[in-house]
Protein backbone atom coordinates (compact mmCIF):
# COMPACT_ATOMS: atom_id res chain seq x y z
CA UNK A 1 0.00 0.00 0.00
CA UNK A 2 1.01 3.30 -0.91
CA UNK A 3 0.38 5.74 1.28
CA UNK A 4 0.00 9.73 -0.08
CA UNK A 5 1.51 13.07 1.82
CA UNK A 6 -0.69 15.47 3.74
CA UNK A 7 -1.17 17.61 1.32
CA UNK A 8 -2.41 14.89 -1.15
CA UNK A 9 -4.72 13.83 1.76
CA UNK A 10 -5.97 17.15 2.62
CA UNK A 11 -6.93 17.53 -1.38
CA UNK A 12 -9.23 14.00 -1.09
CA UNK A 13 -10.57 14.79 2.01
CA UNK A 14 -11.71 18.34 0.35
CA UNK A 15 -12.89 16.58 -2.86
CA UNK A 16 -15.02 13.96 -0.51
CA UNK A 17 -16.52 17.00 1.51
CA UNK A 18 -17.20 18.57 -1.99
CA UNK A 19 -19.36 15.20 -3.12
CA UNK A 20 -21.07 14.86 0.08
CA UNK A 21 -22.30 18.46 -0.28
CA UNK A 22 -23.40 18.05 -3.69
CA UNK A 23 -25.27 14.88 -2.83
CA UNK A 24 -27.12 16.90 -0.03
CA UNK A 25 -28.36 19.67 -2.71
CA UNK A 26 -29.36 17.00 -4.62
CA UNK A 27 -30.67 15.31 -2.00
CA UNK A 28 -32.62 18.85 -1.38
CA UNK A 29 -33.74 19.89 -4.39
CA UNK A 30 -34.62 16.92 -6.14
CA UNK A 31 -34.67 14.17 -3.20
CA UNK A 32 -37.16 11.19 -4.41
CA UNK A 33 -36.79 11.08 -8.16
CA UNK A 34 -35.03 8.18 -9.76
CA UNK A 35 -32.41 10.67 -11.65
CA UNK A 36 -31.46 12.05 -8.15
CA UNK A 37 -30.95 8.94 -6.63
CA UNK A 38 -29.34 7.17 -9.48
CA UNK A 39 -26.61 10.52 -9.17
CA UNK A 40 -26.53 9.98 -5.50
CA UNK A 41 -25.39 6.27 -5.98
CA UNK A 42 -22.61 7.08 -8.80
CA UNK A 43 -21.53 9.54 -6.28
CA UNK A 44 -21.28 6.88 -3.69
CA UNK A 45 -19.08 4.88 -5.98
CA UNK A 46 -16.68 7.88 -6.67
CA UNK A 47 -16.46 8.40 -2.76
CA UNK A 48 -15.91 4.83 -2.15
CA UNK A 49 -12.83 5.12 -4.86
CA UNK A 50 -11.57 8.19 -3.53
CA UNK A 51 -11.03 6.62 0.08
CA UNK A 52 -9.80 3.53 -1.22
CA UNK A 53 -7.22 4.79 -3.67
CA UNK A 54 -6.20 7.71 -1.54
CA UNK A 55 -6.88 7.08 2.15
CA UNK A 56 -5.83 3.66 1.89
CA UNK A 57 -3.64 3.84 -0.59
CA UNK A 58 -4.13 1.20 -2.73
CA UNK A 59 -3.38 2.78 -6.36
CA UNK A 60 -0.16 1.32 -6.24
CA UNK A 61 -1.65 -1.80 -5.29
CA UNK A 62 -1.85 -5.52 -6.94
CA UNK A 63 -4.38 -4.73 -9.87
CA UNK A 64 -6.72 -7.92 -8.18
CA UNK A 65 -6.58 -6.32 -4.85
CA UNK A 66 -7.60 -2.86 -6.25
CA UNK A 67 -10.13 -4.11 -8.37
CA UNK A 68 -11.83 -6.15 -6.54
CA UNK A 69 -12.43 -3.79 -3.87
CA UNK A 70 -13.74 -1.45 -6.24
CA UNK A 71 -15.80 -3.79 -7.62
CA UNK A 72 -17.77 -4.17 -4.27
CA UNK A 73 -19.37 -0.78 -4.31
CA UNK A 74 -19.74 -0.38 -8.04
CA UNK A 75 -22.05 -4.11 -7.81
CA UNK A 76 -24.10 -2.94 -5.11
CA UNK A 77 -24.78 0.20 -6.62
CA UNK A 78 -25.45 -1.87 -10.18
CA UNK A 79 -27.83 -3.92 -8.15
CA UNK A 80 -29.05 -0.54 -6.74
CA UNK A 81 -29.83 1.11 -9.93
CA UNK A 82 -31.18 -2.27 -11.26
CA UNK A 83 -33.85 -2.05 -8.45
CA UNK A 84 -34.56 1.54 -9.19
CA UNK A 85 -35.15 0.68 -12.93
CA UNK A 86 -37.79 -2.21 -12.39
CA UNK A 87 -39.65 -0.01 -9.93
CA UNK A 88 -39.89 2.70 -12.38
CA UNK A 89 -40.85 0.45 -15.23
CA UNK A 90 -43.13 -1.71 -13.25
CA UNK A 91 -45.18 1.66 -12.13
CA UNK A 92 -44.96 3.11 -15.43
CA UNK B 1 25.18 -15.48 8.83
CA UNK B 2 22.12 -18.14 9.88
CA UNK B 3 21.55 -16.01 12.62
CA UNK B 4 21.20 -13.12 10.33
CA UNK B 5 19.18 -14.63 7.65
CA UNK B 6 16.72 -16.70 9.67
CA UNK B 7 15.31 -13.74 11.76
CA UNK B 8 14.61 -11.88 8.24
CA UNK B 9 12.98 -15.23 6.49
CA UNK B 10 10.96 -15.07 9.93
CA UNK B 11 9.93 -11.29 9.67
CA UNK B 12 9.04 -11.94 5.77
CA UNK B 13 6.80 -14.53 6.99
CA UNK B 14 5.07 -12.46 9.70
CA UNK B 15 4.32 -9.70 7.58
CA UNK B 16 3.15 -12.15 4.74
CA UNK B 17 0.76 -13.65 7.35
CA UNK B 18 -0.39 -10.15 8.90
CA UNK B 19 -0.67 -9.09 5.53
CA UNK B 20 -3.02 -12.12 4.98
CA UNK B 21 -5.35 -11.97 7.90
CA UNK B 22 -5.97 -8.12 7.35
CA UNK B 23 -7.60 -8.84 3.75
CA UNK B 24 -9.29 -12.23 5.11
CA UNK B 25 -10.69 -9.54 7.73
CA UNK B 26 -11.21 -6.63 4.62
CA UNK B 27 -12.92 -9.21 3.16
CA UNK B 28 -15.67 -10.53 5.74
CA UNK B 29 -16.33 -7.79 6.42
CA UNK B 30 -17.28 -6.96 3.17
CA UNK B 31 -18.57 -9.88 2.11
CA UNK B 32 -21.19 -9.69 5.38
CA UNK B 33 -22.25 -6.25 4.71
CA UNK B 34 -22.78 -7.05 1.32
CA UNK B 35 -24.97 -10.09 1.32
CA UNK B 36 -26.95 -7.96 4.11
CA UNK B 37 -27.36 -4.78 1.76
CA UNK B 38 -28.13 -6.86 -0.92
CA UNK B 39 -30.83 -8.42 0.99
CA UNK B 40 -32.08 -5.29 1.71
CA UNK B 41 -32.25 -4.20 -1.20
CA UNK B 42 -34.56 -7.51 -2.26
CA UNK B 43 -37.03 -7.35 0.22
CA UNK B 44 -37.44 -3.31 -0.22
CA UNK B 45 -38.34 -4.71 -4.02
CA UNK B 46 -40.75 -6.75 -2.86
CA UNK B 47 -42.14 -4.55 -0.28
CA UNK B 48 -41.84 -0.99 -2.13
CA UNK B 49 -44.43 1.04 -0.61
CA UNK B 50 -43.87 -0.04 2.84
CA UNK B 51 -40.27 0.57 2.58
CA UNK B 52 -41.11 4.04 0.71
CA UNK B 53 -43.46 5.29 3.19
CA UNK B 54 -40.96 3.89 6.18
CA UNK B 55 -38.36 5.85 4.92
CA UNK B 56 -40.23 8.66 5.21
CA UNK B 57 -39.71 8.38 8.69
CA UNK B 58 -35.68 8.38 8.38
CA UNK B 59 -33.39 11.96 8.83
CA UNK B 60 -31.02 11.66 5.94
CA UNK B 61 -29.74 14.97 7.08
CA UNK B 62 -28.18 13.37 10.26
CA UNK B 63 -27.16 10.59 7.92
CA UNK B 64 -25.09 12.86 5.85
CA UNK B 65 -23.72 14.67 8.66
CA UNK B 66 -22.41 11.39 9.71
CA UNK B 67 -20.34 10.51 6.42
CA UNK B 68 -18.79 14.15 7.03
CA UNK B 69 -17.67 12.70 10.35
CA UNK B 70 -17.10 9.64 8.78
CA UNK B 71 -15.09 10.75 6.36
CA UNK B 72 -12.88 13.04 8.37
CA UNK B 73 -12.34 10.01 10.74
CA UNK B 74 -10.97 8.22 7.76
CA UNK B 75 -9.18 11.62 6.86
CA UNK B 76 -6.82 11.21 10.07
CA UNK B 77 -6.53 7.74 9.74
CA UNK B 78 -4.97 7.96 6.60
CA UNK B 79 -2.61 10.40 7.91
CA UNK B 80 -1.30 8.42 11.15
CA UNK B 81 -0.58 5.44 8.76
CA UNK B 82 1.72 7.60 6.75
CA UNK B 83 5.16 6.00 7.29
CA UNK B 84 6.70 9.61 7.37
CA UNK B 85 4.78 10.82 10.14
CA UNK B 86 6.54 11.23 13.65
CA UNK B 87 4.83 8.81 16.64
CA UNK B 88 3.12 11.83 18.28
CA UNK B 89 2.01 13.13 15.13
CA UNK B 90 0.58 9.35 14.31
CA UNK B 91 -0.98 9.39 18.11
CA UNK B 92 -2.56 12.77 16.97
CA UNK B 93 -4.34 11.35 14.04
CA UNK B 94 -5.35 8.58 15.98
CA UNK B 95 -7.27 9.95 18.46
CA UNK B 96 -8.61 12.07 15.86
CA UNK B 97 -10.22 9.78 13.87
CA UNK B 98 -11.55 8.00 17.13
CA UNK B 99 -12.92 10.69 18.47
CA UNK B 100 -14.69 11.49 15.26
CA UNK B 101 -15.88 8.03 15.35
CA UNK B 102 -17.56 8.74 18.61
CA UNK B 103 -18.93 11.44 17.25
CA UNK B 104 -20.65 9.47 14.96
CA UNK B 105 -22.12 6.83 17.21
CA UNK B 106 -23.59 9.96 18.79
CA UNK B 107 -24.93 11.39 15.81
CA UNK B 108 -26.87 8.02 15.14
CA UNK B 109 -27.89 7.06 18.70
CA UNK B 110 -29.61 10.34 18.43
CA UNK B 111 -31.17 9.95 14.58
CA UNK B 112 -32.26 6.60 16.24
CA UNK B 113 -34.12 8.51 19.21
CA UNK B 114 -36.35 9.83 16.56
CA UNK B 115 -36.97 7.13 14.44
CA UNK B 116 -37.87 4.29 17.36
CA UNK B 117 -41.30 5.86 17.50
CA UNK B 118 -42.50 5.16 13.89
CA UNK B 119 -40.40 1.59 13.99
CA UNK B 120 -42.96 0.11 16.51
CA UNK B 121 -45.77 1.01 13.80
CA UNK B 122 -46.56 -2.57 12.10
CA UNK B 123 -46.73 -1.96 9.06
CA UNK B 124 -43.12 -1.11 8.78
CA UNK B 125 -42.25 -3.81 10.71
CA UNK B 126 -39.94 -5.51 8.01
CA UNK B 127 -38.18 -2.23 6.94
CA UNK B 128 -37.00 -1.33 10.53
CA UNK B 129 -36.35 -4.37 12.11
CA UNK B 130 -33.36 -4.82 8.64
CA UNK B 131 -32.75 -0.92 9.56
CA UNK B 132 -31.47 -1.45 12.73
CA UNK B 133 -29.83 -4.56 11.95
CA UNK B 134 -27.65 -2.95 9.45
CA UNK B 135 -27.33 -0.08 10.50
CA UNK B 136 -27.20 -1.07 13.97
CA UNK B 137 -24.24 -3.59 13.31
CA UNK B 138 -22.30 -1.01 11.46
CA UNK B 139 -22.44 1.00 14.46
CA UNK B 140 -21.20 -1.94 16.32
CA UNK B 141 -18.07 -1.91 14.38
CA UNK B 142 -17.83 1.70 14.55
CA UNK B 143 -17.92 1.90 18.76
CA UNK B 144 -15.31 -1.09 18.81
CA UNK B 145 -13.15 0.57 16.51
CA UNK B 146 -12.85 3.78 17.56
CA UNK B 147 -11.95 2.07 20.88
CA UNK B 148 -9.04 0.13 19.15
CA UNK B 149 -8.04 3.34 17.34
CA UNK B 150 -7.57 4.92 21.19
CA UNK B 151 -5.75 1.73 21.75
CA UNK B 152 -3.43 1.49 18.91
CA UNK B 153 -2.26 5.71 19.72
CA UNK B 154 -1.64 4.88 23.24
CA UNK B 155 0.48 1.95 22.01
CA UNK B 156 1.36 2.73 18.01
CA UNK B 157 3.47 -0.03 16.47
CA UNK B 158 3.04 -0.04 13.04
CA UNK B 159 1.84 -2.88 12.10
CA UNK B 160 -1.19 -2.08 14.45
CA UNK B 161 -1.41 1.19 12.91
CA UNK B 162 -1.33 -0.07 9.35
CA UNK B 163 -4.44 -3.03 10.46
CA UNK B 164 -6.93 -0.58 12.10
CA UNK B 165 -6.57 2.46 9.62
CA UNK B 166 -7.42 -0.20 6.55
CA UNK B 167 -10.05 -1.87 8.85
CA UNK B 168 -11.28 1.85 9.76
CA UNK B 169 -11.30 2.68 5.76
CA UNK B 170 -13.55 -0.43 5.36
CA UNK B 171 -16.02 0.49 8.00
CA UNK B 172 -16.34 3.95 5.94
CA UNK B 173 -16.83 2.58 2.54
CA UNK B 174 -19.49 0.49 3.60
CA UNK B 175 -21.41 3.47 5.54
CA UNK B 176 -20.91 5.23 1.87
CA UNK B 177 -21.98 2.63 0.06
CA UNK B 178 -24.89 2.06 2.98
CA UNK B 179 -26.49 5.14 3.32
CA UNK B 180 -28.26 5.88 -0.25
CA UNK B 181 -29.32 2.04 -0.57
CA UNK B 182 -30.78 2.38 2.86
CA UNK B 183 -31.96 5.95 2.89
CA UNK B 184 -33.01 6.25 -0.94
CA UNK B 185 -33.30 3.37 -2.91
Amino acid sequence: MTHHNERRLRKTFATLVLLVACGMILMTLWGGTAAATAALLVLAVIKCRLVALDFMGLAQAPAGLRFGLLAWPAILALLALAKLAMGVTLSA
Amino acid sequence: MDGHVLPTEDQEDQASADDLLLWVLVWSELAAFGILLAGFLVVGFLRADAFAEARSHLNPLLAGINTLVLLASGWQAALAARPAASISARRRALVLAALFGFGFVAIKLFEYSTEIGAAGLPQFGAFFELYFLITGFHLLHVGFGSAILLLVAWRPSPGNIVLITTLWHVIDLVWIVMFPLVYLV
